[in-house]
């Protein structure tokens, strides 16, 4: 047989990696000089700004990508309601830590049933116990949450998502009438107030970040040690891998799921308690922060547990960086959504693809 | 399975088609005419309601139900579920929206309707200094370019959009996802450039529209936002139920099968998108004519979402239903913003849980399944059922129906010597 | 090998040295196969042979790592097909019956055969196709063929299993590609309708060219001329159904070592399964 051997395969990717080239270049010529400048006038103390809102940053997107990695791992089940619960998480912690808060409290609910209650009480506990509180409280929530309403949507990753969004109205609702709208500002327990300077520099990082960042590692081998050498993780995972095997071999499949997304959830909550003590706090919160953890686990694929700390990384690094480059953090945060959605477009099973065969 | 005829007369092998049960037919010009009087309908509020308070509130109605029309057609039918429609809807009325804001200004300034080196300058642009209306904004003082590109904008956008989407294949969660992260781009600049946009305040205080000299006020504007509605909703009609349309279901069944045909499945959703982006531009530009005002929210994720609600309230998959869940779902937000406004969005969420939960197929298929319950009591309308009607899904956004017992049953239909062949089916069957 | 040299016209596929990879696993080993126009070709093999990857293969769902693929169609060149697209192969002229049935359950019956049937399918040409005919002759001829008359207003997704693989056979007719993949087409059927089924494909034999796979010896019996064993991503022997129950490899691969010629003959004559 002559085969006219025209490799049209090689040559639409020759084309592709050109267009890229052109781009990149186009890209460079105009803001490269302006780049240059920008990265040249950076003094030290900017450089040090941009290290600890990376930190932060990317420590309170890894914590709440993990949740929703792990959720979507285990479950197929996509939970728009994460970032309501990292804001529970918030407000757990402004209750624990806050004597004001408990009362606002009361006087809200009394408010909503036309009554006149009043309260004095107020818990004044340390930062140290409201973080465990949060993941506490906020697993519980989640816990609720799957056994009402969850467990009905497994792999209905798009059912899941209108369901859980309609969650989040709810919970939104809620918190606003018991707390008002205000922003409410936290804080910080005197042992992580100031700054930290590296030694032999003039780098100064502020003190809270630096936890922030203790706590996420921390927390990350957590998980690692829970998933990976527990007899409980190795439920977990075999679920994920194989439901229907797992099952039928007495792995209870019900409490696997309960169990996972309650701590799944508990995390958003330790990430709200962490982030409550850096902004402030406000019922609204876990909207600026749901779509940029979906774009981390997109990024990192779905699913994928090492995905969602590299992705988190990645994004929360690019932010900051970009930020302090153009001096604006709505349109950095634009930049890195394009960003990521055209990396995307490229691949779009992202940094660490599962090699499964699957027919979708 | 019923053993094949094989030995069937030659006759009526080689003549004509199969015929559909002439019940069917019947059924069809039922529809038909139900489907007539459903659309006059609409405009019967532009008779009688009179309140300068619940007129414009209609017709926003009417101008958000075209909006969850061209949601319909592409998550109904085709079953993409994008959940950054709002971007289009928002492109149109942010277009719209200028042209009417820079209007109020020349009329406010006393200066004609036309782009100039001087031309009056809206409020939110003076605030923030800026030295002009900027070049690209200022052609759009012009209603009919207004109009053209609040069209033609999303349309295009859509395009390039959907072309590159779909030839990557990308569906299910991670399109949902990226519609959304590209609605929340678009949004987050939207605020931030207030000095061209007006940022989270938006455009106030719009001047009416006016057409060929003709000011929209009141039932005028109702009448105007309801045609258009009820064209495009004719237009779609007619487009879902072509082999296109077919294909578009088939599409949403299983990709891979019509690949398989030989189908370039990306771009029949390429074209779908696009068309959908352009009737969601035309609503956002009907909704500034008609509410007053427009903000970033109409760029919004919340809307974005919101919308797939009120077309998966009233009935997936079949316009009506669209219609009907965008004008009730309204209806509910201003009856609950007035008395119980804290009520609201947990209503709203709940609607969300349920509409998943409980009634997948929405007000339109909850009637169906009742209807068929009920004519299964009535014996002689038995021949009816033979039409068949899709079973009830169990999810909202699962393509194949579960077939149920029910449906197995058999009833051999003769083949009528007459070929029938109907091109607009029954529209609330299909 | 057991190739048996037949002097026939062309070619219309050839399978060259192709290897498809998972991870680690290669599901297809430098494959080669070949088929000429008219053929009725069954390939078996054990679970794992990679018969449904070459199926994916040959109609592009799948680039090979390595290899490539010719077609070649009916006065047409040979062209490599392997980096072309789904939907371009199967313009080509290629159709393809999947495993499980594979209809659009939300259209009727009817509509089914016609979204199948020859027709351009470029988007603009179905929007103008509202108002024409599109080949319904063929289709209610088809209709007949597989039975379905009398549900041809039903919506297919309420056929029972055995109607709804007729009418995945009903929609390959209607599409006519040259060659035909066919996966496993009796499966879940009973031994009539299975009968039944091979007759069809008989039929559509005398105008394709055929590949089948299937398990069901009994139904393989019916229809094959020329069987090809695949094991391991690599062809393993070729030859009439005979030749291929007797190969001693195949009998290896199937039932293992050290078997008594007695249980051979057994499974030689009750089906290989």
């Amino acid at each position: 047989m002559n085969v006219l051997a025209l490799s049209g395969r090689a040559r639409s990717r020759a084309l592709k990696t050109a267009f890229y080239v052109v781009l990149a270049a186009l890209f460079l010529w105009l803001t490269g000089g302006w780049l240059v400048d920008r990265l040249r006038l950076m003094t030290g103390t900017e450089w040090a700004e941009v290290l600890s809102n990376s930190l932060s940053l990317s420590s309170i997107l890894i914590l709440t990508a993990l949740g929703l990695a792990i959720t979507f791992g285990v479950m197929r089940v996509i939970n728009m309601a994460h970032g309501d619960m990292m804001m529970l998480g918030a407000y757990t912690a402004f209750l624990c830590t806050d004597r004001q808060a408990i009362p606002i409290l009361v006087r809200n609910l009394g408010q909503l049933l036309h009554r006149d209650w009043q309260t004095d009480f107020g818990l004044g506990l340390s930062l140290y116990f409201a973080i465990p509180a949060a993941f506490f409280v906020t697993a519980f929530v989640g816990f609720l949450l799957e056994k009402c309403l969850i467990r009905f949507l497994y792999k209905r990753p798009l059912d899941s998502l209108l369901a859980t969004w309609g969650v989040g109205l709810i919970i939104q609702q809620v918190v606003k009438l018991g707390f008002g709208a205000n922003l409410q500002p936290m804080h910080l327990p005197e042992a992580l107030q100031g700054g930290w300077t590296m030694t032999n520099t003039t780098i100064t990082i502020p003190v809270y970040r630096l936890f922030i960042f203790g706590v996420t590692l921390f927390c990350l081998l957590l998980v690692y040690l829970w998933f990976y050498r527990t007899s409980f993780g190795l439920k977990i995972r075999a679920v994920v891998q194989n439901r229907p095997m797992a099952s039928a071999m007495g792995i209870s499949t019900r409490r696997v799921d309960s169990l996972t997304f309650a701590f799944a959830t508990g995390l958003a909550g330790i990430a709200g308690c962490i982030l409550a003590h850096l902004y402030n706090v406000k019922y609204t919160m876990g909207n600026d922060y749901i779509v940029d953890a979906f774009m981390v686990v997109i990024l990192g694929g779905m699913g994928q547990l090492a995905g969602a700390v590299g992705g988190g990384a990645i994004i929360g690094t690019g932010n900051s960086v970009i930020e302090k480059l153009l001096g604006n953090t709505s349109m950095a945060k634009v930049v890195v959504l394009v960003g990521v959605v055209i990396f995307i477009l490229n691949r779009p099973s992202g940094l660490f693809a599962s090699k499964e065969r699957t027919y979708d | 399975m019923t053993e094949p005829a094989v030995a069937v007369p030659v006759a009526s092998m080689n003549s004509h088609a199969p015929a559909a049960p002439s019940s069917s037919r019947r059924f069809t010009i039922l529809g038909l005419l139900l489907l007539v009087l459903f659309l006059a309908s609409l405009y019967v509020p532009g008779f009688t309601v009179k309140s300068r308070y619940w007129l414009p509130l209609f017709s926003k109605y009417m101008a958000l139900a075209l909006f969850a029309l061209s949601v319909d057609l592409i998550w109904g039918y085709t079953g993409l579920l994008s959940l950054g429609q709002g971007l289009y809807f928002g492109l149109g009325a942010y277009a719209v929206g200028y042209s009417l804001k820079l209007q109020q200004a020349a009329h406010a300034a006393g200066k004609p309707l036309l782009a100039g080196p001087d031309m009056a300058m809206p409020d939110f642009m003076d605030y923030c200094r800026l030295p002009g209306v900027p070049a690209w904004i200022a052609p759009l003082i012009n209603i009919w370019l207004a109009l053209g590109l609040a069209v033609l904008l999303p349309l295009v956008v859509a395009t390039i959009f959907g072309l590159v989407t779909f030839r990557l294949r990308i569906k299910g969660v991670f399109f949902a996802l990226i519609t959304q992260a590209l609605v929340l781009a678009v949004y987050t600049l939207v605020v931030n450039q207030q000095p061209y946009t007006g940022g989270v305040v938006g455009m106030t205080y719009l001047a009416k529209l006016e057409l060929f000299g003709h000011k929209f006020v009141m039932a005028d504007m109702y009448f105007l936002v309801t045609t258009v509605l009820v064209i495009c909703f004719v237009g779609c009609a007619i487009l879902v139920h072509t082999k296109f349309g077919k294909i578009l279901t088939a599409i949403r069944d299983n990709e891979n099968r019509v690949l398989a045909l030989g189908y370039n499945t990306a771009m029949y959703k390429t074209f779908i998108f696009a068309i959908s982006g352009a009737l969601a531009g035309l609503a956002g530009a009907l909704f500034v004519s008609a509410y007053g005002t427009t903000g970033p929210d109409s760029l919004g994720i919340a809307w974005s979402i919101e919308v797939v609600v009120w077309v998966a309230a009233g009935g997936r998959g079949t316009l009506v239903g669209a219609i009907l869940g965008a004008v009730l779902v309204g209806l509910a937000n201003t009856y609950f913003n007035d008395k119980y406004s804290e009520a609201w969005p947990v209503i709203l969420g709940s609607l969300f849980i349920g509409v998943v939960l409980f009634l997948p197929e929405g007000i339109l298929g909850g009637l169906r399944s009742l209807g068929k319950r009920l004519l299964r009591i009535l014996p002689q309308a038995a021949p009816a059922l033979e039409k068949p009607a899709p079973t009830p899904r169990k999810e909202v956004n699962s393509t194949p129906p579960r077939s149920s017992s029910t449906s197995d049953e058999t009833h051999p239909e003769p083949p009528q010597p007459h070929e029938v062949k109907a091109i607009i089916s029954d529209l609330k069957g299909t | 090998m057991g190739f048996q040299s037949k002097i026939v016209p062309e070619e219309i596929l050839r399978v060259e040295d192709v290897t498809v990879k998972f991870g680690g696993f290669k599901a297809l080993d430098c494959l080669n196969f070949r088929m000429e126009r008219g053929e009725l070709r069954v390939v078996i093999g054990p679970n794992g042979a990679g018969k449904t990857t070459l199926l994916d293969v040959i109609t592009g769902k799948l680039r090979p790592n390595d290899g490539r693929v010719i077609f070649q169609a009916h006065d047409q060149a040979p062209r490599e097909i392997n980096f072309l697209s789904e939907e371009h192969i199967a313009r080509l002229g290629v159709g393809r019956k999947f495993q499980t049935p594979n209809v659009f359950k939300s259209s009727t019956v009817l509509d089914n055969l016609t979204l199948a049937a020859r027709s351009p399918r470029g988007v603009w040409s179905t929007l103008a196709g509202v108002f024409s005919r599109n080949g319904h002759h063929r289709v209610h001829d088809i209709l007949q063929t597989i039975g379905l008359t009398a549900k041809a207003y039903r919506l297919a997704g309420v056929l029972a299993h055995g109607e709804k693989q007729w009418l995945e056979l009903g929609m390959l007719m209607a599409q006519d590609p040259e060659l035909l993949l066919v996966d496993e087409p009796v499966a879940g059927m009973t031994p009539k309708e299975s009968e039944r089924t091979g007759e069809l494909l008989l039929s559509m034999a005398r105008k394709h060219t055929l590949l089948v796979i299937d398990h069901d010896m009994t139904f393989v019996r019916q229809i094959a001329r020329t069987v090809t064993v695949l094991h391991e991503g690599k062809t393993l022997c070729q030859g009439t159904v005979q030749e291929v129950q007797r190969d001693p490899k195949v009998i290896q691969v199937y039932l293992g070592q050290d078997r008594q010629d007695h249980a051979v003959h057994q499974a030689a004559t009750s089906g290989l399964r």
